[in-house]
């Protein structure tokens, strides 16, 4: 097994800024330290997002991966500011271009919205405003930050839609979004988001409310934009089949942290932890002829506000020790470049429950 | 149209021949010579049975002619016709301080959410909506006309001479309710517009929040809220008859409830179909103003 050595990722120590993350370089876009978003909610503090750390390059691809209710679009929405209340980021650093996003005043952080960070959401049905026609849409996107005359943006705007693949761009323009289909309106949604040709595109499950034909089609369109425009992007799924060939790095997240932290080839070909394993195990690989069936990750993900002692991973766990309900492990390097949170992570005992035939 | 006014002089027929005989109300308390009474009888064919008095009740209405008032001699149409003007002004009036205030209220309610004047606004809405609209209107005509009458402040309480100062105390008590409902309805609609998908991506384009809430939250929350205003312009029609009654207004309100009590049923009959009519005219403007607002239901 590898040197063990301490990551500055996760524990109860107040951030440690000084300390590089595992990707973090001169190069860096975003960086984000011990982010911790909490909902005050009736029942209780509910933990979000319970101090992620990771950095994204420029031009790279982070892809974040996990299941629903792990705190990805949470921790999305923290880097724009735009947590929905009762939502408070509680602590942490989020790092874009050399500047504190949590730092800054409203104005500067809507001059970054939109421009510098682009971002495209889980739902293409529900996050288009049905009272305005999609040109209008876009061109807005390119005036509050541009200040073209209506004309020019007008143009620009037509522009971008058919830059995304909207066939008749010119004559579908003053068309409401009810008149796309779930495909089409996911490429509105891009043009908005890529208008200004942002450094940064955060595409939330951008595929998840698609269909599977449609799917393919919207990651090659955000795959060649980003080629075209040097963008780095955050790209969050559920499914890191789906992703794999357009990722850099990957971040597996579960119940608000992160339990695996990697390059793409560690976290697809060497998963150091059972969550991870789980996760390959549920999803169709591309790369491989079927063996056997798919196999969901038994059990339920945790309650957020209650989380379960010890690993939060360990009532599902088929590996889990008595170890793991004692003591939370934390994210550490097991090899190069590759994080894990696991007491028994590349090391891993027999399995002690077995899988349902 | 033509179904719903039909069932509703049929209804209002056999309603008004349940009462009984109007001829006892002609007299007042005197008794009638047994002539006249004979005479007027047959002129307003009071001993036909109920289907023959319906039938021809309808066959004039076809032509236009809704008969002739008992008491005041005069024809239904020509007295209805009076009063329309002075119906119709007083709930525009009405409608416009609803609309106004209405959605000024809810909007602020919304958008400061817990502030002092969303609190104030809630407690206000619920009085309102709680107090009877006859009892508003006495207790400011008390107010305006009979402590204040003798400071600047001081306003008509009845009648329409006094120009548009005429209006205020009317229109406010007729408004009362609907303005309060209408706060209600602009501020719940506003937050959950708020809470929507698209305005996270209003946000994430980097607009600023008064773009957000005033374009693209208050546009659609007003689908609803206009909607509702519209609807509201029907039964202010019908909330007339009180605040009319109260203030003395000449219009078809009061003529209407003013027959009721003499049994005049001519003008009973034609003023309600006449309410009908506005409301379903109200009602069909209303469906085709949908389209207007709402892009999702444009006929094209
Ligand atoms: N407005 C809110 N109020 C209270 N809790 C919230 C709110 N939004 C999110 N949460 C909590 O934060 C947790 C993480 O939510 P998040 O939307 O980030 O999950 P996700 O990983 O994006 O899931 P999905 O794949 O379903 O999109 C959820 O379990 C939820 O309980
Ligand atoms: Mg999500």
């Amino acid at each position: 097994m590898a040197e063990i050595v301490e990551a500055p990722v996760g524990g109860e120590e107040a951030t440690s800024a000084q300390t590089r993350l595992p990707f973090e370089s001169a190069d860096s876009l975003l960086v984000v330290r011990d982010l911790v978003v909490h909902f005050h909610t009736d029942f209780g503090v509910v933990k979000a997002v319970d101090g992620v750390s990771y950095s994204v390059n420029a031009g790279e691809t982070l892809a974040i991966v996990g299941e629903s209710g792990s705190g990805k679009s949470v921790n999305a929405s923290a880097v724009l500011g735009l947590v929905p209340p009762p939502g408070k980021v509680h602590r942490g650093e989020i790092i874009f271009q050399g500047q504190d996003m949590l730092k800054l005043d409203d104005q500067r952080l809507r001059e970054i919205r939109g421009n510098r960070i682009g971002m495209v959401f889980q739902d293409p049905l529900t996050s288009l405003n049905p009272v305005f026609s999609v040109g209008a849409q876009v061109s807005e996107a390119v005036q509050i930050h541009e200040g073209l005359a209506r004309k020019d943006a007008r143009e620009r705007a037509t522009e971008l839609l058919s830059i995304v693949g909207i066939p008749r761009s010119r004559e579908r323009f003053d068309d409401y979004p009810h008149q796309f289909s779930g495909g089409m309106r996911q490429r509105v949604m891009i043009a908005m988001a890529i208008a200004m040709k942002p450094a940064l595109l955060i595409a939330d499950e951008p595929t998840t409310a698609l269909d599977v034909t449609v799917q393919a089609q919207i990651l090659d369109l955000l795959g060649s934009l980003q080629q075209e425009f040097g963008m780095a992007m955050i790209l969050i799924t559920h499914d890191l089949g789906m992703v794999a060939d357009q990722a850099d790095t990957v971040a597996v997240m579960y119940a608000g942290s992160i339990v695996e932290y990697g390059t793409v080839d560690d976290i697809y070909y060497r998963p150091l932890m059972p969550y991870t394993l789980g996760l390959m195990a549920s999803v169709a690989r591309m790369d491989q002829a079927r063996s056997g069936r798919l196999r969901p990750i038994r059990g339920q993900p945790p309650s957020l506000i209650f989380r379960p002692p010890g690993c939060p991973f360990h009532p599902r766990c088929d590996y889990a020790r008595e170890v793991c309900w004692q003591e939370q492990p934390e994210l550490l390097e097991y090899d190069q470049q590759h994080l894990a949170a696991c007491h028994f992570a590349g090391n891993l005992p027999e399995p002690i429950r077995k899988d349902e035939p | 149209m033509i179904p719903v006014v039909f069932g509703a002089t049929l209804i209002l027929f056999v309603m008004l021949f349940a009462l009984g005989n109007p001829i006892d109300s002609i007299g007042g308390e005197r008794n009638l010579d047994r002539s006249v009474r004979q005479t007027i009888i047959d002129k307003y064919h009071l001993d036909d049975s109920l289907p023959k008095q319906y039938i021809s009740y309808m066959g004039n209405l076809a032509k236009g002619d809704l008969g002739e008032s008992i008491l005041q001699r005069r024809p239904v149409k020509r007295i209805l016709g009076d009063g329309m003007p002075w119906s119709l002004k007083l709930a525009l009036t009405a409608i416009a301080i609803e609309t106004f205030f209405g959605i000024v209220a809810g909007v602020i309610s919304a958008v400061r959410r817990y502030s002092f004047l969303d609190v104030f606004t809630t407690i206000g809405t619920s009085v309102l909506v709680a107090i009877p609209v006859f009892w508003l209107g006495l207790m400011l005509q008390l107010l305006f006309g009979v402590f204040l009458r003798n400071t600047f402040i001081h306003l008509p309480v009845s009648g329409v001479d006094a120009g548009w100062r005429s209006f205020i105390l009317p229109a406010l008590t007729l408004a009362s309710v609907f303005t309060a409902i209408t706060a209600r309805l602009t501020r719940t609609t506003m937050l959950e517009v708020m809470r929507q998908d698209y305005i996270r991506t209003a946000a994430a384009k980097g607009l600023p929040e008064r773009t957000i809430v005033y374009k693209h939250a208050l546009r659609n929350a007003m689908i609803p809220v206009i909607t509702n205003i519209g609807l509201d312009f029907g039964s202010l029609i019908g909330g007339a008859i009180l605040t009319e009654t109260v203030f003395s207004w000449p219009g078809i309100g009061r003529e209407l409830a003013l027959a009721v009590l003499r049994k005049d049923n001519p003008i009973v009959i034609g003023g309600t179909i006449i309410l009908i009519m506005a409301f379903l005219l109200v009602n069909l403007l209303v469906d085709i103003s949908y389209g207007f607002l709402d892009p999702r239901i444009r006929y094209d």
